[in-house]
């Protein structure tokens, strides 16, 4: 039962929630160790004051703890169940049904239960080697620590406007040079901005969903479920890398590479062909995965017609922002909503599986067309780590005059294989529609 | 500077060193059964139907007041996916108490339980405490184990058991009440059966007067 106190196979972003977990711990664990010293303190002075320690030579008519003297027929004094020693009735502790104990030895028992004692004794039982009460977050930091390489690094962030927006490997390995010190930095920040904040609400509102379009819609507020303590880092590390500033240069060059893009991706769906082999073989764990889409079927009512045609559209995470940008740009073929008249105006709605209430957007709808041209960024903001329990649903829908829905057809994605450090994969795709039925992409 | 604002929940809670015992507790089951859920309930008292997958480990802190004594609860809240089994199971062997839960929704949470089980036995320490916790038990229409069959599987691990929702706030604060009354138990047991003899004395003659730990009864 070897246990591995390492945290080398957790990504960037988990090992920095773990750790703040762990640093957290840590402080915890000090406030604890400090109690439970000023309980062993008391307890050896308490021991210090008594008469009859073994080196010294004490009157067998007294008291073992306050060295008052006993009588021969009053106030004789009796002997402790625990250590043996006479002690005065001042200095017997009743415990219940006449059970009693010398001051010494109940202050004994309390101290071992009160630091927890009782509990390694017993588990020393079954591991006798545990002897050190090491924590394990001790161990997994101490290993954190040796294998981190400690860099001194400037607390403040590199200039942004050299971050080119689609470049992620830049950005990865500024991910990687996140170290102790900046650590450090996201705490004393946090606990800034705990003083900053005047109520809990302040905390708890963060921005969590942004739908951005080409009429720029407005962005969606949802509270977090995260309480006020985790919000506090997760606040303060989105005040690092969603800087306003930054977001507002970023969306300027992502206008600018939309025409890039559209020439680069020609060029990259070579590649992105060899990483369908490389997807396949971590394909085996993704049934669990999938078993979560079954139960989240599209709830209401709703029309079916023949589906037909495809989808185009790129998946890519921006590490910056913490945001999964999904932009849609067209589709081909698509059935006719309205079959018998010929109409369809179709539209674009997604889902992060298996959360539901929170996580639909929709595109504008695009009016009597089967081609339909979106150009529109769907963005979630959610931990990279958050993604590999997710799938992203997307399903084409057809509106009818009386506001009917039609079903058009969905692709589905799950994100646990999703290379988001990879380009290619992140580049624009056809996507083939499917029914209901499917409930995966079969790469 | 105005102490008063550092003292807001967090800040207070960890370094607040006025409580009597420091118990840790570990909550484990499936992906997706409601652990986090169910800790955010009784720590925070508060829900939020997203899904919000745990990384690792994390952790809250609670004191309550419990037999007269202000207990402080570090409740560990591991990661149900088996990639992080590494950490959450290194977490075991510090934990007191065990909270194990399936969601009664999903036959597969249930049939873990044995493993989960399993699990405990290898790494915990001999007296580890266990409650069985069948979540989501609001959600009468979906479910598909009885809460007989849950009722069985703890009488033959030898576990107590409830139902319990972290949504609607059912058996919440119960849950981990009971635990923490079991391993005030347990505590008591060890401190009767224990060796008295370090209080710098000669050993004499013991009486042999120790109470019989209090019965158990069933919470159900």
């Amino acid at each position: 039962m070897a246990i591995n106190y390492n945290l080398s196979f957790l990504k960037e972003l988990e090992r920095e929630k773990v750790l703040e977990v762990l640093y957290r711990d840590q402080s915890l664990q000090k406030a604890e160790e400090e109690r439970i010293r000023k309980l062993k303190t008391h307890l050896q002075q308490l021991r210090w004051k008594g008469a009859k320690s073994v080196s010294r030579e004490y009157d067998e008519r007294s008291c073992a703890r306050c060295q008052k003297a006993l009588g021969r027929l009053l106030n004789r004094g009796s002997v402790c169940n625990g250590c043996s020693h006479r002690v005065c009735r001042e200095c017997q502790v009743f415990l219940c049904n006449l059970i009693w104990k010398c001051t010494v030895c109940n202050a004994h028992g309390e101290v071992k239960i009160k630091t927890g004692e009782w509990f390694f004794e017993e588990r020393e039982k079954k591991f006798p080697s545990a002897g050190n009460h090491e924590s394990v977050g001790a161990k997994l930091l101490k290993s954190y620590q040796k294998t981190s390489k400690i860099s001194v690094v400037p607390p403040t962030p590199p200039p942004f406007s050299d971050v080119t927006p689609w470049n992620t490997s830049m950005e990865l390995s500024k991910e990687k040079g996140f170290n102790k010190s900046v650590e450090n930095l996201i705490l004393s920040l946090t606990s800034q901005v705990k003083k900053i904040s005047k109520s809990q609400n302040d905390m708890r509102i963060t921005d969590k969903f942004h739908l951005t379009t080409d009429y720029g819609q407005k962005a969606e507020r949802r509270k977090d479920r995260r309480s006020n303590s985790d919000t506090a880092i997760n606040l303060a590390s989105e005040l690092e890398k969603a800087h306003s500033l930054h977001q507002f240069i970023h969306k300027r060059k992502e206008k600018k590479s939309w025409k890039e893009k559209k020439e680069v991706k020609q060029e990259t769906e070579d590649e992105t062909s060899t990483m369908k082999s490389k997807t396949l073989c971590g394909s085996t764990k993704r049934v669990s995965v999938c078993s979560i889409t079954s139960t989240c079927t599209e709830a209401g009512s709703y029309d079916n017609a023949n589906i037909t045609g495809e989808i185009e559209f790129a998946v890519k995470y921006n590490f910056k922002t913490c945001t999964l940008e999904i932009t849609i740009k067209a589709c081909k073929n698509l059935a006719y909503g309205d079959e018998k008249k010929k109409k369809c105006n179709p539209y674009v709605k997604t889902y992060l599986l298996p959360e539901k209430s929170h996580s639909k957007m929709k595109t504008s709808i695009k009016k009597n067309t089967v081609d339909p041209c979106f150009n529109e960024t769907l963005k979630y903001t959610i931990e990279h780590s958050q993604l590999e329990t997710r799938i992203l649903q997307v399903s084409l829908w057809h509106v009818s005059t009386l506001k009917r829905k039609v079903f058009l057809g969905e692709v589905s994605l799950p994100l646990e294989f999703w290379d988001f450090e990879d380009n290619s994969t992140q580049s624009f795709k056809w996507y083939q529609l499917r029914s209901k039925e499917y409930h995966r992409v079969d790469w | 500077m105005a102490s008063a604002t550092d003292s807001r929940y967090g800040q207070k809670e960890s370094s607040d060193q006025n409580f009597d015992y420091m118990f840790k507790i570990l909550i484990i089951g499936n992906s997706s059964v409601g652990k986090t859920s169910f800790l955010f309930r009784y720590a925070d008292d508060s829900f939020t139907p997203a899904f919000v997958s745990t990384v690792g480990i994390d952790f809250k802190v609670k004191t309550i007041y419990r037999n007269d004594k202000r207990i402080k609860l570090q409740i560990w809240d591991t990661a149900g996916q088996e990639r992080y089994r590494t950490i959450t199971t290194a977490y075991y062997r510090g934990a007191m108490g065990f909270i194990l839960m399936y969601d009664i929704t999903n036959e597969e949470s249930f049939n873990a339980v044995q493993d989960w089980s399993t699990q405990i036995k290898t790494y915990s320490w001999d007296n580890a405490q266990v409650l069985l916790v069948g979540n989501k038990c609001d959600m009468e229409d979906e479910r598909v184990v009885s809460s007989e069959r849950g009722r069985q599987l703890a009488e033959h691990l030898g576990f107590e058991f409830f139902e319990a929702s972290a949504k609607d706030n059912i058996n919440v604060k119960q849950t981990f009440e009971r635990l923490v009354d079991i391993i005030c138990e347990k505590m008591s047991e060890s401190l009767d059966t224990a060796d008295p003899a370090v209080t710098g004395a000669k050993q004499g003659p013991q009486l042999t007067d120790q109470q019989a730990p209090p019965h158990q009864d069933c919470a159900c």
